[in-house]
């Protein structure tokens, strides 16, 4: 292992959505609405989920892939503001192997008559384990998922 | 109360040093090393309890200026790889009210003749300011310490 082996990358996502702040921040607060857009994505089975949103909670989830592969990821919250902000670091395992560490910042502001939501991502890629580009991809996946449970659940 | 938009960078800062990675790890995980190389802007006071570097460990302190409170910290060690590589985030706040959250990583690599030493910081400021100066300074005092501390060890 050397230190060239190690990615570090940022980038960032706006996705608009037409709920209220409060409303989509609550889909981040409420672990039963989290559980469905952020953990229960197909092919993968949950081991656990915990989410505790508030700074210094500590969320779990474990899951496994359709080959069972172990990964976990270990949220830390570092910083709440009410329907505005959330900054959190989160650490990516596949077994006992860290793939990945990050720092995450959402910003949610008032947009016409919705939530322009602000999510950026500072991570470390570790022995080319993971790769920034999918991870983008990933989090663009669970904010369009976010999408559907906040405005599927307004019918 | 408003809210100021968070700002991002990252700072990267490399340097070689003329000692075994062995002996630049043992600087990083001996708490008693460690207070004594880590760097403190003067005329400030330091109030931590330095621990020893283990993925999982937390380390919480205080920065005093006469007395009062000028700011808080809390490290959490999130890996630790011995002579390979510590990943650490950090959370600063004064009055209560944040300032940073930050991702170290700090890499160590064996080269004939010595160690080098590659610091990528990530950064986000929550106060509304980009800090990258006072960041680069933090970091340059941060390898002058060590390389100083090394340099007493031999």
């Amino acid at each position: 292992m050397t230190a060239s082996d190690t990615i570090h990358s940022t980038f960032t996502i706006e996705r608009v959505y037409s709920a209220s702040p409060e409303r989509v921040f609550e889909a981040f607060r409420d672990p039963a609405v989290k559980r469905v857009w952020f953990a229960e994505v197909e092919n993968f089975e949950i081991d656990q989920f915990d989410c505790e949103l508030r700074v210094g909670g500590h969320d779990v989830c474990r899951f496994r892939t359709a080959d069972g592969t172990a990964i976990r990821n270990d949220t830390y919250y570092h910083d709440i503001v009410d329907s505005r902000r959330i900054v959190y670091e989160y650490a990516m395992r596949v077994g006992d192997h860290l793939i990945s560490a990050s720092l995450s910042t959402i910003e949610f502001t008032s947009h016409e008559s919705g939530t322009r939501l602000t999510y950026t991502e500072q991570g470390a890629f570790f022995d080319g384990a993971d790769k920034p580009g999918s991870r983008e991809h990933g989090c663009k996946m669970l904010l369009e998922r976010l999408a559907d449970t906040i405005e599927g659940a307004k019918q | 109360m408003t809210t100021p938009q968070a700002k991002h960078a990252t700072i990267r800062v490399e340097r070689h040093y003329a000692h075994p990675v062995s002996a630049v790890f043992e600087a990083w995980r001996d708490p008693a090393a460690r207070a004594r190389w880590e760097p403190k802007p003067g005329g400030i006071d330091e109030d931590c309890e330095h621990v020893e570097l283990q993925t999982g460990a937390r380390e919480r302190g205080r920065w005093l200026e006469n007395g009062e409170e000028l700011m808080c910290f809390e490290h959490h060690f999130v890996q630790v790889v011995p002579e390979q590589r510590i990943v650490t985030t950090v959370r600063m706040a004064t009055n209560d009210s944040p300032l940073l959250s930050s991702q170290h990583v700090i890499e160590m690599t064996a080269e004939a003749g010595g160690t080098t030493l590659v610091c990528t910081e990530q950064v986000t400021w929550l106060n509304g300011q980009d800090m990258r100066p006072q960041h680069e300074s933090g970091w340059k005092s941060l390898l002058d310490g060590l390389a100083a501390e090394l340099e007493s060890s031999r």
